[in-house]
């Protein structure tokens, strides 16, 4: 049978691009199954880039509880990181902040 | 007592080296009704399997599994081409047309990110499309979860200090240890996630 051979196809750079799919036919298994196989740990979340935008553009955002530069560009940041705000860590993280910005105001009282 | 492994659905093998995990999957694949692609990271031999490898077309290694004969596959030995040779060989097979091929993919646990992504494919969605998925390995604890979860069945030879992690899958770890100290050199022992039979040997 005529065709490219399987070590032409790949240097050739005609890699398959395999998504992901649904687990549709699994045994759900309780306890500790976090999908990640516990094989290998993904540091490529830390190439990730920034957000969309100035810094000056998160100024206003709705978390942005003071409305401050430096809060603007963690909101910036996790926006690149996540893409989305609505987690549950981002909640824990801003409201650190404002609970420390809180407590810096009370001292200066 | 003697027993061909059955492949129903996906199946994951587990065993150590020279537990007989290779030689009884070798054997219990030959005598499958479908054709088999056997994608032999370790390059073990296997006898009455046709042998290919990446100097061939993917047409003529499709043509010898639709009509039922099993294929011995030689990766290159190089990880990264040996990663990409399985995740092209999985988009091949898998594509979306309806055939009766068993993939069967040896130490499972070498390979990378995207040849896993591959044949999680097969694992979730390949079924459906006739394509069982056979997964060896001699550490389960570095076998992608999703693999795990979806395989059908497990076919249990001689292990080492896994017990912790075939608990993490309820695996009646303790159980299946005495099995196979029972049964002596070569055997294993089935796990359908319900029930644990054995001690067998093919």
């Amino acid at each position: 049978m005529s065709g490219a051979t399987i070590a032409e196809e790949i240097n050739a750079g005609g890699m398959p691009n395999v998504e992901t799919t649904e687990n549709l036919e699994g045994v759900h298994v309780d306890g500790g199954d976090d999908g990640s196989g516990g094989s290998r740990l993904d540091i490529s979340f830390l190439k990730a880039k920034t957000g969309e935008g100035p810094i000056e553009g998160y100024i206003q955002h709705p978390l942005n509880f003071n409305e401050s530069r430096p809060v603007a560009r963690i909101i910036r940041g996790v926006t690149g990181l996540m893409g989305e705000l609505d987690f549950a860590l981002v909640d824990v993280m801003l409201g650190i902040l404002e609970y420390m910005r809180g407590r810096q105001s009370v001292k200066a009282d | 007592m003697s027993k061909l492994i059955d492949f129903n659905g996906h199946t994951t093998v587990l065993g150590i080296t020279r537990s007989g995990k290779t030689y009884a999957t070798k054997k219990s694949l030959a005598r499958v009704n479908e054709g088999v692609l056997f994608f032999n990271t370790q390059h073990e031999d296997m006898p009455g399997f046709s042998m290919a490898d990446w100097n061939n077309a993917w047409q003529s290694i499709d043509g010898l599994l639709k009509k039922g004969r099993k294929i011995n596959y030689k990766p290159q030995f190089n990880e990264d081409t040996r990663n990409k040779e399985l995740s092209y060989l999985i988009d091949k097979l898998h594509d979306g047309t309806e055939k009766k091929v068993v993939l069967a993919v040896d130490e499972v646990h070498l390979m990378d990110k995207a040849a896993n992504k591959a044949m999680i494919k097969i694992a979730t969605t390949g079924l459906r499309f006739g394509i069982k998925g056979v997964w060896l390995s001699q550490r389960p604890a570095n076998i992608d979860n999703t693999l795990m979860t979806q395989s059908n069945q497990f076919v249990i030879f001689k292990l080492n200090m896994e017990g912790a992690y075939l608990d993490r899958y309820r695996m009646p770890s303790e159980e299946i240890k005495a099995k196979i100290e029972s049964g002596g050199k070569y055997n294993y022992t089935l796990y359908d996630w319900e029930s644990l039979k054995g001690p067998f040997k093919v």
